[in-house]
C-alpha cells in the first residue's frame, strides 16, 4: 500500500530539469524492474547536449534507437544554444517518425510502457517521447472461429494499432473515427472506440463512452471484461453486445450505423448495438450468391429451433403425449425403448451431459487427439451405449441432430446449453404445455429486452417489407438501397435503380 | 437479486397456473404401454359360458376344499385360465358360500390386438392377442391388462370389428363405450365380421403383413386405389344412426384363398343397420355398385360390359359423379326417385370394338350406360325388397330441398315410402381414352 502511494505521488509530479535528478526520478518510478534500460549520449561537437535515453528492454525497435536516435544525437554537426535545443532535437537531429515533448511523469511512464523511448537533455525541463514502438505480435491471420468460404481471411490481431489500421484500410473516409480511453486502474488498457461520424446516432456514441468511462474495474484483459460490464440485460442469456474477430464484419456494422470497442490486447471487437437476428447472420452470407444465403440463415434458423426443442418436445411426446405420435413411430419406438433401465428423462440428460462433456473436451484439446475423441464419442457413446441397452436408439439419434445443430450456431452456445435443459426439465414435468409455457417465458424476455435503447428483436418485431430484406432473407445487394431504419442516420445506402 | 427472486417465484406461479390448463397428469413410459392395433367385441358363445360354467364349478368345489385345508384362505388364484380369469374369487372368510357364477352375467368377449416389442429380433412386430370376458363392454376391455401385464393404450386403435352376434345383439353399448371412455378415438373404423367372430378376424392370416389389423386398415385406406371396400367411421356411423336409425358398415369375413386354399381375411359386402343392430348384408356385387352409386367409391372400379350375354369389353371407372332427384305424385303418397350418374372411363379391356371407330365407341358407351343401369337398378331394388329401407340417403336429399315436407314424410319414409318407391337410374358414360393401347390387339390378319 505504501508503495502504491509512493508511485501514485512520483506520478504527479514533473521533471526538474536536472538529468541526474530525473533519472533518478525514473529509477524510483521503476524499482525493482530490471527491464529498464538507460542510455546515456553525449554529443561530440556540442557538449551541451548530454542525453539520456530510457526504454524498456523488448519493447522497444533496437534498430530505430540506434539508427534514428542514438547516432544522429551523438554525430550531429549542429549546434544550438539552450533556448533551442529543443526545437533542434525534434525538427534536425530525431529521425523517428513521432516526437512529443511533456514534463508529465504520467505521460513519460504511460509512453515507455507503451514502448517509446524517454530522452532527457540535461538542462531541458521537457523530455522527449520519441516512438520507437517494436514489440513482438502476431501477424494477421483468419480468425479460426469465423472462417469463411469466401470473403476476407484477415482477422483482428492483440495489438490495437494494427486493428484499427485493418478498420481503416476497409473505410477510407475521413468520418471513420477511433477515439481512445485508458482503461483497468491497473492494466490502463488501451480502449478505442470507433464510429462512423454520420452514420451512427450521437446520442448512441455518447451512451458508449459513459458507460466505459464509467468501469472502475482494476484490469481490462479482454473485450469480455468490457462486455460485460456495460451491456443491458446483464442476466440474460442473449447477447446484446455482438462481437467479432473480422474487420470486414465489424466495418460492415460501422456502416450500418453501429457503433465498435476495440481494446487492445484482445483481437475480438464488440459492435453495439446488437440484434437478436446477428446470431443468425454470417458474413460469408454478404459474399456469396443471395439464394444460398438466404438458405442457410433459414436452415440457421431452424437449426436454433430444433437445438433448443428437440429433446424437450421428444420427452413430451413419448412420455405424455403417445397419442400424437403415428403408430407405426410409436411401436418402433417402444421396440427401442424395451430393455432400457431409465426413465426417457435421465436417458436424456445423461446423454446430453455427455456431449457437452465431449464438446467442452474437444476445444480444449490439441488437434492431434481430436480424431480419438470423436472415435470414443461416436463408437462408444452411441453404438455401444444402445447395443448394451444404456439407452434408446431413438434418444442417440435426438442428442445427435441436437448436438449437430447446435454447432450451426456458436454465437449462442451457452444460451442454447441453459435453455434445452430448462425446456427439457419443464417438458418432464408436464408435457409439452411445459415446453410451450418456457418457449413463451424466453419469447416475452426475448421481446422485453433491449441493447442500448433499441429493441433486440429489432426488425423481426415491426413487419415491413423493407426491414426483411436483410432479416431472415439476404436480399441482393441491388436491392438494399437502404441502412436499417432503426438504426442509421442517414438511411440511404444508395440511390434508386443504381444496379447497372 | 430482489428482481430475480420476484422472476422465479414468477414463473413457478406460471408453472404451477399452467398446471391446472392442461389436463389429467398422466405420465407413461413407452415401453410400459400395449398398443392396441385392433380390437374386437362379441357376445360370448353359448357353449364358452357352459364350459365356464363347469369350469368355475369345478374351481369353486376345488376351492372349497383347499380352503379346508388352508383357513387363512391365502391361496392365491391361479392366473394361467384366461377364460377363467374374470370370475369372482369366492369368499371364504367367514364360511359363508358365496355364489360363484351368475349365468346372465359376462356377455360381452372384447379381444385386443397388440404388438409383441419382444427384445428378440424374430418375435418383434408379432401380433399378440388377448381376450378377456366382462359384464359390460369396459370391464371386458380393462381386463385385458391382465395378460399383457402393461397398460392398455387404446388411443392408436384403428380398427374396431364387431362381431356378427354382437351386431345382431345391438351395438348400442358398444358406441357408447366407444365415445365414453377417454382413450378412445371416434376416427376409429367400424367393421362387421360376417359369418364369423370378431375374434377370429384379428387373428388373421394374410401373408402381407404380420399384424391383421394394419392389413385391413391399409385396404381401407388405399381404397382409392382398388374400389373393393370403404371407410366407415365411429362418428360417421353414431351421425347416421342419430339421423334415421339406418347405416352401413363394411363386412369383412374369412374365406380360403383361391391361391392355395389357406383361410384369408376378405372384404365381403356391407352390413346394413337399422336401430343399432344387423338387419342383413349386402352381397359383394351389389354392394360395390351401391358404393358405386352413391359416390362413395368411385374410382378404379372395373366394369365388365356385355352384349347380348357375351362379355366384349371391361370399363376402368375414373370419375363417377351422381345427382340424386327426386318426383312425387299429387297427394304425397307416391314418390320416383332418380339417380343420374355420369361416369368418365378409361377402356380396361377391349375383345371387339374398333377403338379408332366413332361409332363403335358410341356403341361402347351406350353398352356401357345400359349394363351399368342395369346394375344399379338391381342393387337399388334388392335394397327396397330386402330391407326397405333408404340406405342411400334420398331423405337427406329431400330434407335438404323440402324440409317442409321432409318433416310430414320422415315417420313413413323407412316404413313403406321407400320400398314403394319408383326408381329410375340414368348413366351417362364418356370414354376418355383407351389407356396404353390405342386399339385392341389384332391376330392372324397381318400372316
Amino acid at each position: 500500500m505504501q508503495s502504491k502511494n509512493n508511485s501514485d505521488n512520483l506520478l504527479q509530479k514533473q521533471i526538474t530539469g536536472n538529468l541526474q535528478k530525473d533519472i533518478a526520478l525514473l529509477q524510483t518510478l521503476f524499482t525493482n524492474d530490471d527491464t529498464l534500460r538507460i542510455r546515456r549520449i553525449c554529443n561530440t561537437a556540442n557538449p551541451a547536449l548530454n542525453c539520456a535515453l530510457l526504454f524498456f528492454d523488448g519493447m522497444i525497435n533496437m534498430q530505430v534507437v540506434n539508427e534514428f536516435i542514438v547516432k544522429p544525437i551523438s554525430q550531429s554537426p549542429y549546434r544550438a544554444d539552450k533556448d533551442h535545443i529543443e526545437e533542434l532535437l525534434k525538427t534536425k537531429i530525431i529521425q523517428t517518425e513521432q516526437v512529443e515533448t511533456t514534463a508529465e511523469i504520467q505521460k513519460i511512464s504511460q509512453a515507455m510502457l507503451y514502448g517509446d523511448s524517454i530522452l532527457f537533455v540535461d538542462g531541458l525541463k521537457n523530455a522527449f517521447i520519441i516512438s520507437s514502438k517494436g514489440w513482438e505480435k502476431r501477424s494477421v491471420m483468419e480468425p479460426p472461429s469465423e472462417q469463411v468460404f469466401r470473403g476476407p481471411r484477415e482477422g483482428f490481431t492483440e495489438a490495437i494499432m494494427t486493428n484499427t489500421s485493418l478498420l481503416r484500410r476497409k473505410v477510407q473516409n475521413p468520418d471513420l473515427k477511433f477515439k481512445f480511453l485508458n482503461l483497468g486502474t491497473e492494466t490502463h488498457t488501451k480502449v478505442c472506440i470507433s464510429y462512423i461520424e454520420n452514420l451512427a446516432k450521437p446520442e448512441l456514441i455518447d451512451e458508449v463512452e459513459d458507460r466505459l468511462r464509467a468501469i472502475q474495474l482494476d484490469s481490462i484483459l479482454d473485450s469480455n471484461y468490457i462486455q460485460e460490464m456495460i451491456k443491458d440485460a446483464p442476466h440474460s442469456p442473449f447477447k446484446t453486445i455482438y462481437n467479432s474477430e473480422r474487420p470486414d464484419t465489424v466495418a460492415a456494422n460501422l456502416l450500418e450505423g453501429r457503433v465498435a470497442i476495440m481494446v487492445d490486447g484482445s483481437p475480438s471487437a464488440l459492435t453495439m448495438p446488437a440484434f437478436f437476428i446477428e446470431n443468425f447472420q454470417a458474413s460469408d452470407d454478404y459474399y456469396i450468391n443471395y439464394y444460398f444465403s438466404t438458405i442457410s440463415r433459414i436452415l440457421r434458423l431452424i437449426g436454433f429451433f430444433i437445438t433448443i426443442s428437440a429433446p424437450a418436445i421428444y420427452l413430451a411426446l413419448v412420455t405424455y403425449h403417445q397419442e400424437v405420435i403415428p403408430t407405426q413411430l410409436l411401436l418402433s419406438l417402444a421396440a427401442a425403448r424395451q430393455g432400457v433401465p431409465f426413465p426417457t428423462i435421465i436417458e436424456e440428460l445423461l446423454l446430453l451431459i455427455a456431449f457437452e462433456v465431449l464438446r467442452e473436451a474437444g476445444t480444449r484439446m490439441p488437434n492431434n487427439i481430436g480424431q480419438a475423441l470423436s472415435i470414443v464419442g461416436a463408437v462408444v457413446l452411441g453404438q455401444a451405449a444402445v447395443e448394451a441397452r444404456f439407452v434408446s436408439a431413438p434418444i442417440v439419434i435426438i442428442i445427435s441432430i441436437t448436438g449437430i445443430t447446435s454447432l450451426m450456431i456458436p454465437r449462442m452456445q451457452g444460451f442454447i446449453v441453459f435453455t434445452r435443459l430448462s425446456l427439457i426439465i419443464l417438458a418432464s414435468i408436464i408435457g409439452i404445455y411445459g415446453y410451450l409455457f418456457g418457449m413463451s417465458l424466453i419469447l416475452l424476455h426475448l421481446v422485453s429486452i433491449r441493447s442500448f435503447g433499441y429493441y433486440y428483436v429489432g426488425g423481426f418485431a415491426s413487419f415491413t417489407a423493407e426491414r426483411q430484406k436483410d432479416i431472415v432473407v439476404r436480399a441482393p445487394w441491388w436491392k438494399m438501397r437502404n441502412r436499417p431504419d432503426y438504426l442509421a442516420q442517414v438511411r440511404q445506402r444508395q440511390p434508386e435503380r443504381s444496379r447497372p | 437479486m430482489k428482481k430475480i427472486v420476484k422472476f422465479f417465484f414468477f414463473c413457478c406461479f406460471c408453472l404451477l397456473g399452467s398446471g391446472f390448463l392442461c389436463g389429467c397428469w398422466q405420465y407413461q413410459e413407452l415401453e410400459k404401454l400395449a398398443v392396441i392395433t385392433g380390437a374386437a367385441a362379441d357376445l360370448v358363445k353359448p357353449e364358452d359360458i357352459e364350459q365356464k360354467t363347469q369350469q368355475a364349478q369345478k374351481k369353486h368345489e376345488s376351492d372349497i376344499d383347499e380352503a379346508a385345508k388352508d383357513p387363512q384362505g391365502k391361496n392365491e388364484e391361479p392366473a394361467k385360465e384366461n377364460k377363467t380369469g374374470d370370475t369372482e374369487k369366492p369368499q371364504q372368510h367367514d364360511g359363508k358360500k358365496v355364489s360363484v357364477y351368475q349365468p346372465e352375467i359376462d356377455k360381452y368377449l372384447v379381444t385386443t390386438e397388440t404388438v409383441d416389442l419382444d427384445t428378440k429380433p424374430e418375435n418383434t412386430g408379432r401380433a399378440l392377442n388377448t381376450a378377456a370376458m366382462g359384464d359390460t363392454i369396459l370391464e371386458a376391455a380393462r381386463k385385458n391388462t391382465q395378460y399383457v401385464g402393461k397398460d392398455l393404450y387404446w388411443t392408436h386403435l384403428n380398427l374396431f370389428i364387431i362381431g356378427e352376434d354382437m351386431a345382431k345383439d345391438g351395438v348400442q353399448s358398444l358406441l357408447d363405450f366407444i365415445c365414453r371412455y377417454y382413450q378412445m378415438k371416434l376416427s376409429t373404423s367400424l367393421m362387421v365380421a360376417k359369418g364369423t367372430s370378431g375374434a377370429d378376424i384379428l387373428k388373421g392370416s394374410n401373408p402381407s403383413e404380420r399384424i391383421p389389423s394394419f392389413n385391413i386398415m391399409s385396404t381401407i385406406t388405399n381404397n382409392a386405389k382398388h374400389a373393393i371396400t370403404y371407410q366407415v367411421k365411429a362418428n360417421q356411423f353414431i351421425n347416421d344412426m342419430g339421423m334415421q336409425g339406418i347405416s352401413t358398415l363394411p363386412a369383412v369375413t374369412i374365406q380360403p384363398d383361391p391361391n392355395n386354399g389357406n383361410p384369408i381375411t376378405v372384404f365381403d359386402g356391407i352390413a346394413v343397420f337399422q336401430d343399432y343392430k344387423l338387419i342383413g348384408y349386402l352381397p359383394q356385387q351389389e354392394s360395390l355398385y351401391y358404393l358405386f352409386a352413391i359416390g362413395q367409391s368411385n374410382t378404379n372400379l372395373i366394369v365388365p360390359i356385355e352384349k347380348d350375354g357375351q362379355l366384349v369389353a371391361s370399363l376402368d371407372i375414373q370419375k363417377s359423379k351422381t345427382k340424386m332427384k327426386y318426383e312425387f305424385n299429387e297427394d304425397y303418397s307416391q314418390i320416383q326417385l332418380k339417380l343420374v350418374i355420369q361416369i368418365r372411363a378409361n377402356i380396361g379391356e377391349n375383345m371387339v370394338f374398333n377403338e379408332q371407330d366413332k361409332q363403335d365407341i358410341q356403341e361402347l358407351a351406350a353398352l356401357a350406360n345400359q349394363n351399368i343401369e342395369e346394375r344399379i337398378m338391381h342393387c337399388l331394388q334388392y335394397v327396397q325388397s330386402n330391407f326397405g329401407i333408404d340406405i342411400f340417403n334420398f331423405g337427406a336429399e329431400i330434407e335438404a330441398k323440402q324440409t317442409q315436407l321432409w318433416k310430414t314424410i320422415e315417420q313413413k319414409w323407412n316404413h313403406g315410402l321407400f320400398r314403394d318407391a319408383l326408381l329410375q337410374v340414368e348413366v351417362k358414360t364418356e370414354i376418355i381414352s383407351g389407356s396404353a393401347l390405342k386399339n385392341r390387339i389384332e391376330m392372324g390378319n397381318e400372316g
